[in-house]
């Protein structure tokens, strides 16, 4: 049994009022030890986690707590399959968006060695409810500023709730052996409906009142054992209907004596990461830089505890 | 009677005292709504549909240029209009843009011809 798992994650960058899309405190999640607990361990286990971010402004003595969540995981192996799921409770201060999550996951080990040994199939499926709130008294619309003397009066562009809810679909399927692994995700492929002003929606179908389908591939696989190094070549993309978000064109991943990762990613979109990893039995750590924005994000396991620190330098 | 001269050079030659009249001050909204049925002013026809800056007085202003960016830093509006806003589609003639924050720069320079640089964020609703 393994608990807790707990990530600490600082965010020190200023603070931007209701930014609903500032991307990068969400990209550090996807640090979570917890999910998909059953492709990470042979033997199963449980997880109890707690993550909370702050931002600190060099302004200000004082920080603010921009996102909590709690998840509390299980998973079980059995001798060809084993199953997962993970329940995620989250608040985020910034895009005032809270929500429950539930993943499961089921691995099946298929008795082939086509693609290498202990070739396993992982199809996963996720359901999210969300709720958003907006505070309209902060904004300023265009009607309320008066041309010329720049005084603050009234608008009358206020929506009929402050609050959208939302649920959210979410499936995975991840193909591993021990040279290779692709991993196809699709995120909120129901297409929900986030405005503020559901009765105005247009009829034209286009898109961006809903929220975007988001399809990533990851693969990677093994070119070439040479002594104690295994080379990997990796790539990922990630896409929304509208545009790509990001995609990677070259990536490496190289582990020697069994203990030590050492990858790197080029994103053709003009960023980077690096991160050098330490695994062992009882110890697992990364160390990981990437640029656009600039974070330093540290990761560590030490028996039946997990820790990581991130440190992200906000650019405004 | 030198010192006389002196200060007279220093007050009406030497220096160049700018004129509080001449500062141009912007009015910048940090939210718009392009589906907004809001009855709207003849003197602004588009009012919360578009981001549009105001100005306290537009004759003062000598050049203007906006540029607005997506959250992946891809430019989605560019004008050298001040009247001229963004109506939240791509370059608007474009692609609807999605419900967001965006961040904006707007280099603008007065009738003294002194550069002025602002930035901030707009949150376009849907």
């Amino acid at each position: 049994m393994r608990l807790p798992a707990l990530i600490l994650v600082f965010l020190p960058l200023s603070i931007w009022a209701q930014d609903t899309s500032l991307n990068f405190s969400v990209q550090l999640l996807s640090l979570q030890s917890t999910y998909s607990p059953s492709s990470h361990y042979d033997k199963g286990r449980h997880v109890i986690g707690y993550q909370g971010q702050f931002a600190f402004s060099r302004y200000s003595t004082s920080s603010l707590f921009l996102n909590q969540q709690s998840d509390i995981g299980y998973s079980t192996r059995y001798k060809n399959h084993s199953f997962a799921f993970y329940l995620q409770a989250y608040s985020d201060e910034f895009t005032r968006n809270q929500n429950l999550q539930l993943h499961y996951a089921y691995t099946f080990k298929l008795k082939t060695n086509i693609l290498g040994k202990n070739l396993a199939i992982i199809p996963g499926i996720g359901y999210s409810y969300h709720r958003e709130r907006m505070d309209f008294s902060k904004l300023r619309f265009p009607d309320q500023i008066a041309s010329g003397s720049g005084f603050i009066i009234p608008t009358s562009e206020l929506p009929p709730s402050e609050n959208i809810y939302y649920s959210a679909l979410q499936g995975s399927a991840l193909l591993r052996s021990e040279n290779f692994f692709l991993q196809l995700q699709i995120e909120n492929f129901n297409e929900p409906l986030i405005s503020y002003y559901p009765n105005d929606v247009p009829d034209t179908g286009e898109g961006s009142t809903y929220l975007p389908i988001i399809y990533s591939l990851n693969n990677a696989i093994k070119l070439k054992r040479y002594r104690s190094f295994d080379f990997w070549i990796t790539g990922c993309s990630v896409h929304s209907q509208d545009f790509i978000m990001r995609y990677a064109g070259l990536g490496a991943i190289t582990s020697f004596k069994e203990k030590y990762i050492l990858s790197y990613t080029i994103y053709l979109n003009q960023s980077s990461e690096i991160s050098l990893g330490y695994y062992t039995q009882s110890i697992r750590s990364f160390i990981r830089y990437q640029n656009s924005p600039d974070s330093f994000l540290t990761y560590f396991e030490f028996g039946k505890y997990s820790l990581g620190i991130a440190y992200a330098i906000g650019k405004q | 009677m030198k010192s006389i001269i002196l200060i007279w050079m220093i007050l009406f030659l030497g220096c160049k005292k700018q004129d509080s009249s001449d500062v141009v001050q912007l009015y910048i909204p940090n939210a718009f709504y392009p589906n907004s049925n809001v009855q709207c002013p003849s003197s602004d026809p588009v009012c919360n549909r578009n981001f549009t800056i105001k100005f306290s007085d537009r004759s003062k202003l000598h050049s203007f240029e906006m540029y607005i960016y997506n959250s992946n830093q891809i430019e989605v509006y560019h004008t050298t209009i001040p009247e001229y806003g963004w109506n939240g589609r791509s370059q608007n003639i474009g692609a609807e843009c999605a419900y967001g924050t965006y961040p904006y720069l707007i280099r603008y320079t007065d009738i003294n011809q002194e550069v002025f640089i602002v930035s901030g964020n707009v949150l376009l609703i849907r």
